[in-house]
This record gives C-alpha cells, sequence and structure tokens, in this order.
C-alpha cells in the first residue's frame, strides 16, 4: 500500500473507521466479505454511479441480501426514512477523501445521499484511489472542479459521536456508529 | 549604557530588595544607574479598573519623566505592559502621543533587557533550592517574556528549576480583580500552590512581585511553608535573598 | 442565575460547590489540552491562524455585500429567507411558519442563537413541543436549564447525575455508564426523528458565493433535522457568514480543532436548498437575527467581537470560568466571550460586572482562532461602564483620590510615611483590607522604601560593591 493509503488508514483509525484496500477486480468479493464480518443483510444504496456499478442487479442474484436502492423520485418522505431506519448499511460513493482528517465528501447526485448514509447503522463508502487527496482544501477544490457545488452536500469523518457526558467518547448517536471506506485501486 | 530605573509603587514601598537586586544586576552588567525619585505610578490600578483620565494623568507623568531616557528598566512585566501596550488606548494629545511614540520601545522588562538586549548572562549567585518558575500572564502574553528570565535563573548554582503543570494557567491576582472579587481571586490562587505543592518546591519565583505578593499572602495564611522571591533577587544572591 | 447578579452568583457558587474535582474545570483541562495536540500538529498553526483572522476580519468589513449575494443566491436555490430585528420577532416568525403547516412538534439541534432568542417558552406557550436532539442539550432540556458551555451544554454534570435524572425523567433503570445513556438518547429520539414534520438547526456560516447553510455537528443530529423533517427553519446570526467555500473549509477546522481538539467535526452539513425526491425537506427558511448584532456593528471599537464562530476555546481556557462554569454568568453566553457579548449586547447595565470578573491574564485572546482582543475589549467595557453606569462610578472618589497622592511624588512619599507609621502600631501588621484579606495576610511596607536604600547607597551606604 502507499504512503498516502498507509496514512489514511492510521486516521480513520483515529476516528474509529476502517479502511479496506481492494482492486477493482475483487470488489464484488472484498464486499461479500465486508458484510459477512458486519452481519449485514440488508442495504440500502444510493443513487451514484459507482454504487450501481458494484451492485448489479444480476451480480448479487441469489445472495440472500436484500437491497434497498433509492429512487430519483417517487414515494414520500415518510416512507424512505422508516425503510431506511430498518437496514442494515447504507452504500455511497464519494467526491473524494482527505488523507490528513479522514474527510468524504458524499456525492451531490440526485436523490442526495445524505439519508442512505445517517438512518442505517453502518456506512459504507466506495471511493475511487484517484479521488483520495491531501487535505480538506484539496477535497474542497476538487469539488469544485466537479462542477456539482449547486446541491445539498455532506462532509463526513467518520462514525457518529458524542463526548457530552463527561468528555467521555461514545460512537454512533444519531449517526451510523460504523463507517467503512473502501478504496478502488 | 546609562538606565533609568523604574521601580513601580508596590515594589518601592513593599519589596525595595527586588529594586536593589535590579540595580546591582544592571550595574554587574556595565550599566549606569539612576532613579528618579519623581516617579510613582504607572497608572494601571486606575487604567484597569476602567478610570482611563485618571490613569491617563499618571501616564503623562510617566511620559515626560523618562522622555530623555536612553532605556527604561522595570523589575515588573505587568508594568512595563501597561506602558509599552496599553498606554496606547489613552487619549493623549499630540505632543505627548509622540513623546509615547519615541520612548515606548525604550522601556524594558529587567529580564528583557540584560538577555535580548545586553546578552549578558554572567550569573555568579548560587540558590541551593527547588524553584517553581510561574509565568505571569502580561509578561508571558503581552511581552513574550518566557526564556529570558529562566535562561538566567538556570546559570544560578545549586538552583533545580522546576514548572507548575499548570504553568502558564494565571495565578488569580489580576490587580484590583483580587480584592473585587476576592473568592475568585483566592480559588485560582488555590489551584496554583496546589500545582507548586504537586512540584516540591520550597520557593516560587516569577517576573513580577504582584503576583508573588497574591500568593505568598495566601501561603502564609494557610502556613505552607514556601517562599516567594522575585527572580531579580535570586539572581543578584546574598544579601538580596533575605 | 441572572447577569445582573453575577457578582453575587460567584459568591454563591464558590461556597456553595462540592469538594474535590470540579467537573467544569476537568472537561475544560482536556478540552485544551486537545486543542493543543491539534495545533502543535500544524508547524505553520500561527501563520493559519493570522489568515483565519483576515477572513474573518474580511468577512466581517463586506457583510452588507455578503448579505445582498446570499439574498440572490437564497431566492435562487428556494431558500425563503426572513430577517428578525429582535428576538421576539425571531420567535414569531418561526411560530408562524410551524402555525401555518399546522405542525405542533419540532426537533431541535444545536444553536445557541436559539438559545439567545429563547425559542424553548416561547413555543410551548403557543403549544408546540420543541425537542433538544443534541444529547448535551438534550440533557439540560430535560433539567430544565440552559447549557453551561457553548460547545458542550452538559459539562458542569457528572455522569451520576446524568444517570439519575435519565431514571427520573425517562422511567429507565439507573445507569451511568455514557454508552448506555447515548444509546436511551438515541432509541427515544429516532421515534421522534422518524414521525417529525418539521426541523430547526443553528447555521454556524452561510456562504455567500453558493448560498449553502452550513451545520457543523459530530452526533448527526444536525443532519437528522435538516433532512428528515419537510420543513427546516435555520437561524442565522446576522454575523455568521462568509464569502467563499474555500473559507469555509479553513473556519470549520478551526472550529473544531479549537472546540475539541477534532481535526473536523465528523459531519459538515451544507444545505443548499429544498430536495424533491425521497429525502427532505421540501421546505428550507432560514430567520437572519440582527438582535443587537447591527449595533455591535456600528461600533467599530466593538465591532472585532463579531469575529467570533462560537468555538468556546476562550471558556475552556479561563481560569475563572474552570473555577464556576457556565451558569453563574446568566444569560446564554458564558466565559470570556460572555464577558464581552453580555454588555455590548444587551446593554451595560445588563452586565455591569462581566468585564471586571477577569484577571485580564490574556490566555482568552492567546487561544481564539479569530484573535479577538478579548482583554482589551474588557477593558473598552469597564471604561465605558465607570463612565455610564452610576452605581458604578462610586470608585471615581477613589480613584481621584489615588491619582492626586500618585501625580506628586511628595504627596506619594507623605502618604506612604503615614502608611508606615500606621502599621508600626498595628496589631501583627496585618493590615485588614477590604476584600484582600480574604484569605490572605496583607503584604507589609518595608522599613525602608526603595527610594531612600538608593539614596543611601550613593551615599555609601547598604551596597556590597
Amino acid at each position: 500500500m502507499n504512503k498516502k493509503l498507509t496514512q489514511l488508514r492510521e486516521v480513520l483509525v483515529e476516528l474509529d473507521a476502517t479502511l479496506v484496500v481492494t482492486k477493482a477486480d475483487n470488489l464484488h468479493t472484498t464486499l461479500e466479505k465486508v458484510f459477512k464480518q458486519n452481519h449485514i443483510t440488508s442495504l440500502a444504496l444510493s443513487n451514484d454511479t459507482i454504487v450501481s456499478k458494484a451492485f448489479l442487479v444480476k451480480d448479487w442474484k441469489g445472495s440472500g441480501l436484500s437491497m434497498l436502492r433509492m429512487p430519483k423520485a417517487g414515494k414520500g418522505i415518510e416512507t424512505w426514512r422508516e425503510k431506511l431506519a430498518e437496514t442494515d448499511a447504507g452504500i455511497t460513493g464519494a467526491v473524494g477523501i482527505a488523507v490528513e482528517t479522514g474527510t468524504a465528501l458524499l456525492p451531490t447526485g440526485d436523490p442526495d445521499p445524505r439519508q442512505v448514509s445517517l438512518l442505517p447503522l453502518h456506512h459504507i463508502m466506495l471511493i475511487e484511489k484517484k479521488n483520495v487527496v491531501d487535505n480538506v482544501a484539496a477535497l474542497f477544490e476538487l469539488w469544485a472542479n466537479s462542477d456539482s457545488q449547486d446541491r445539498n452536500a455532506i462532509f463526513v469523518s467518520g462514525p457518529s459521536r458524542t463526548a457530552d457526558i463527561e468528555k467521555e467518547l461514545v460512537l454512533g448517536v444519531h449517526g451510523p456508529g460504523k463507517v467503512t471506506v473502501i478504496i478502488i485501486e | 549604557m546609562t538606565i533609568d530605573l523604574f521601580i513601580p509603587c508596590f515594589v518601592d514601598q513593599v519589596f525595595p530588595r527586588t529594586g536593589l537586586a535590579t540595580v546591582h544586576l544592571l550595574e554587574k552588567a556595565g550599566c549606569k544607574v539612576r532613579y528618579n525619585r519623581e516617579q510613582t505610578c504607572c497608572g494601571q490600578p486606575a487604567f484597569n479598573s476602567g478610570y482611563h483620565k485618571d490613569a491617563q494623568v499618571l501616564a503623562e507623568k510617566f511620559i515626560r519623566l523618562f522622555s530623555q531616557s536612553e532605556a527604561v528598566v522595570a523589575p515588573s512585566a505587568s508594568c512595563v505592559a501597561m506602558v509599552r501596550k496599553h498606554y496606547a488606548s489613552l487619549n493623549f494629545d499630540k505632543s505627548i502621543a509622540e513623546e509615547y511614540e519615541r520612548l515606548k520601545s525604550r522601556v524594558f522588562e529587567l529580564s528583557e533587557f540584560l538577555v535580548d538586549h545586553l546578552r549578558w548572562n554572567d550569573v555568579e549567585s548560587s540558590f541551593h533550592h527547588k524553584v517553581a518558575y510561574h509565568t505571569s500572564c502580561h509578561g508571558y502574553r503581552e511581552l513574550g517574556i518566557y526564556d529570558q528570565p529562566r535562561s538566567l535563573l538556570q546559570k544560578v548554582k545549586g538552583i533545580d528549576l522546576v514548572e507548575p503543570d499548570d504553568l502558564h494557567a494565571c495565578c488569580g491576582f489580576g490587580g484590583t480583580f483580587s480584592a473585587k472579587f476576592p473568592e475568585l481571586s483566592t480559588s485560582m490562587g488555590e489551584d496554583k500552590i496546589q500545582a507548586v505543592l504537586r512540584t516540591g518546591a520550597d520557593v516560587i519565583t516569577a517576573t513580577d512581585d504582584s503576583c508573588l505578593m497574591h500568593l505568598s499572602g495566601m501561603l502564609q495564611k494557610k502556613r505552607i511553608p514556601i517562599k516567594t522571591l522575585h527572580y531579580a533577587r535570586i539572581l543578584a544572591g546574598g544579601e538580596f535573598l533575605a | 442565575m441572572s447577569m445582573r447578579d453575577f457578582k453575587k452568583n460567584i459568591k454563591t457558587v464558590i461556597a456553595e460547590r462540592p469538594d474535590g474535582p470540579l467537573p467544569y474545570k476537568k472537561n475544560t483541562v482536556k478540552a485544551v489540552r486537545a486543542r493543543n495536540l491539534r495545533k502543535d500538529e500544524w508547524p505553520d498553526f500561527q501563520e493559519k491562524r493570522a489568515d483565519l483572522s483576515r477572513k474573518r476580519i474580511d468577512d466581517i468589513e463586506h457583510l452588507e455585500e455578503l448579505h445582498e449575494k446570499l439574498r440572490e443566491k437564497w431566492a435562487a436555490n428556494g431558500i425563503i429567507a426572513h430577517e428578525a430585528v429582535d428576538a421576539q420577532s425571531a420567535r414569531e416568525t418561526v411560530l408562524n411558519i410551524l402555525q401555518g403547516h399546522g405542525i405542533n412538534k419540532i426537533l431541535k439541534s444545536k444553536s445557541m442563537l436559539s438559545e439567545e432568542i429563547e425559542i424553548n417558552p416561547f413555543l410551548e406557550q403557543h403549544g408546540i413541543v420543541p425537542f433538544e436532539t443534541d444529547l448535551g442539550e438534550y440533557i439540560v432540556q430535560l433539567r430544565g436549564e440552559h447549557p453551561s458551555h457553548i460547545t458542550m451544554p452538559a459539562m458542569h454534570l457528572t455522569r451520576v447525575e446524568i444517570g439519575q435524572l435519565f431514571a427520573e425523567k425517562l422511567g429507565i433503570e439507573y445507569t451511568e455508564d455514557p454508552s448506555e445513556l447515548t444509546q436511551i438518547a438515541r432509541e427515544t429520539l429516532r421515534k421522534e426523528f422518524l414521525s417529525s414534520e418539521a426541523g430547526m438547526c443553528g447555521v454556524n456560516f452561510a456562504v455567500a458565493e453558493t448560498g449553502h447553510l452550513a451545520t457543523v455537528t459530530n452526533e448527526g443530529n444536525g443532519r437528522m433535522v435538516t433532512s428528515t423533517p419537510k420543513v427546516v427553519i435555520a437561524l442565522l446570526g446576522w454575523e455568521r457568514v462568509t464569502k467563499s467555500l474555500g473559507n469555509l473549509s479553513m473556519l470549520w477546522q478551526f472550529l473544531a480543532r479549537s472546540a475539541t481538539g477534532q481535526k473536523t467535526t465528523v459531519y459538515l452539513n451544507l444545505t443548499h436548498g429544498p430536495a424533491p425526491g425521497p429525502v427532505g425537506p421540501r421546505e428550507v427558511h432560514v430567520i437572519i437575527v440582527d438582535n443587537g448584532r447591527k449595533s455591535l456593528y456600528a461600533d467599530e471599537e466593538l465591532r472585532p467581537v463579531l469575529r467570533c464562530i462560537r468555538c468556546g476555546a476562550c471558556l475552556n481556557t479561563c481560569p475563572v470560568y474552570q473555577q464556576l462554569g457556565g451558569h453563574p454568568y446568566g444569560g446564554v453566553y458564558p466565559g470570556p466571550i460572555g464577558k464581552v457579548l453580555a454588555p455590548a449586547l444587551y446593554g451595560l447595565e445588563e452586565a455591569p460586572d462581566h468585564p471586571f470578573a477577569s484577571s485580564l491574564c490574556g490566555a482568552c485572546e492567546a487561544i481564539c482562532p479569530a484573535s479577538i482582543p478579548l482583554p482589551e475589549l474588557m477593558l473598552l467595557l469597564r471604561k465605558r461602564i465607570t463612565e455610564n453606569i452610576p452605581g458604578k462610578a462610586s470608585e471615581q472618589k477613589i480613584w481621584s483620590l489615588f491619582k492626586y497622592m500618585m501625580s506628586d511624588s511628595n504627596r506619594y512619599e507623605q502618604a506612604t510615611a503615614l502608611a508606615r507609621t500606621a502599621q508600626r502600631f498595628w496589631p501583627g501588621r496585618d493590615f485588614p483590607v477590604p476584600g484582600w484579606s480574604t484569605g490572605r495576610t496583607s503584604p507589609t511596607l518595608a522599613p525602608k522604601a526603595f527610594r531612600d536604600l538608593f539614596e543611601n547607597r550613593k551615599d555609601g551606604g547598604a551596597d556590597d560593591e
């Protein structure tokens, strides 16, 4: 693994998040492993290209996983938020991730993945290696160049946390208690 | 070089030995030392209490008194900070303001003058004690004084110089604050004393007798046998320690 | 506890606080330590800080322009903007929006501005239930208290007190395990989120070039209230505006690093406008609250206080705050920033002791990411208070006398000679000095002043050379 990824791993560990690096060819197997390790049987999928590509219906037939695909439009907020809250994990892509802070910018597609990455207990991100950047400033630049700044957007650095009781760290308050970052080489 | 001393009012009256030690050190460093007894107070107590007009009268007196000085040296960081920094927010008329502009860069705290200006470090005294160094806030944050007194103290024979674990925390003195909010002031002082006790030191030193006056007042009341000494007295040694 | 009684509150709190480690001291010291570790990570920290201060100054100097730009962006992005001159009009705007939709419950993420406009009791009076969803805010709401800290609302409480509170108010079995307590809050609030119709959040920064409303959150509640309900109401302090997303990226990092010692907060939530799909909201309102900010802006001497990004670092490092926690200050903003904001926003007579209750140690200015000269502002307010508040001018006589004595060295010498004589006859030489003698012996005048010793010395007297 190169230096950047080694550093990213350290930072994510500090944030109580997990880094998985995989070859594009192995992505399917890697995902299966992640799901098995984390006892994930239901998934919510965001609507961005990298996720759609990884979760073609034909590839996961007979996997036993139940999959919830976010529609562009359609049913109301009420229905979806309840469904999402019942899934084990939400999977999204990311515009990129910053090594210094472990911060990922979630894609700003339609619908945006704000809830897929929020309501399930576990958030899994798929990120191409070329989008691993040095720091937050570089991540903002990446975003500026992506021509998608006119949207709602979320930056995520690890699992939801609080230290409101005697400054003792507790993970998973309102957002996911687990975050897995999968870098695709 | 001829130095004009500024000995703050409370040092003059309560801690004259700090003044004498200052003279001793400056002379050892080869300076000719003068003292003009027309001086009194820099005006800080009135200024910090919100009475700028009263403070201004004293500030103008200070500026006039020292306007011809080559260098003004004082053994009190807080008073020096008052002159160098806070006089600027007073409402001087043009001629005084100009004199102030010329004067302010020539007013020094003793250790910064010895170390930064004269490059003097020929300390010969000895002091066989464990000494806790307290950073006075105004010296540390407004004048950037930290290394200078410590580097000189480290040359004292036999000294074991230590730092309390809350090194840069205020001791709670704060001028008129200490009398306006005595419970707060002494609670803060209590924390500082506990930090000093954790070091095992039997002496506390600082750039300012004002902090030390507050701490020694508390130590005496609590009958804790820790002594307070301005660093100039430790550097001068001998009779200045008495 | 009220702002006007600050001085009295200090005495009460110090007299009544329990022995042993104070939670607010412990927690603030921890926070400062974490912040300092982060500071040391950036070798160019001071340059970055200076740059941030410049950015903040630039934003404040161009507030009117930035607001104009925001108006355009919001109109284009579908955000409905409202202006509120004071707390009352802000409260009414919120109420009108909610009543217009027939909504009787609102989920709130942490917002000091919502505390400032006292929205909760107002909504309750009108039959609308406000739910605080930040864990710390939830705890203080259950206790019927205000937050005691800008970023750590429940930092004055121990786990035992919180455990007892949950057992009593939520009818659960007592536990003092932070992780279990957090889970209980999560489950309780999750139900509310999933049935929510309206959410309210504070805005850390509004970004002029894009119109984004930036909300930082660690727990995710800020994300919940802005994406699960249909209607979102965002409260924006008039000065919390920045030019660009580039500025925001630095402001965000400094906010996190200064507040908790994190490199960033877990989430930075950027609301651009309503969302049409399966994710909320359908309607986004922003209420720009003035409530004294514009007059602060007009006051050039006090204007620097508008740079504040509400990180709370000045509270953490303040030796006075560490002794007291936040409640004795009264009002919403405690600590050094509160000592300036309270009299500046609410009027000198409302917080006449705030700027005086400081040793002027300068730790606040040193830690402030926006380099606000807090001690200088306290000194300025001290001056204004003594000049404008009749009760506070009572010291005038003392300082006139002080000036009279100190402006002439003969008078000074006569006065000190007199004191020296008096001291000789005072038993034990420990003069009782009002205020000072609480817990301290008084300083004694030396037998001879320096000025006399120096003269003698010239005559071949007291020196060893």
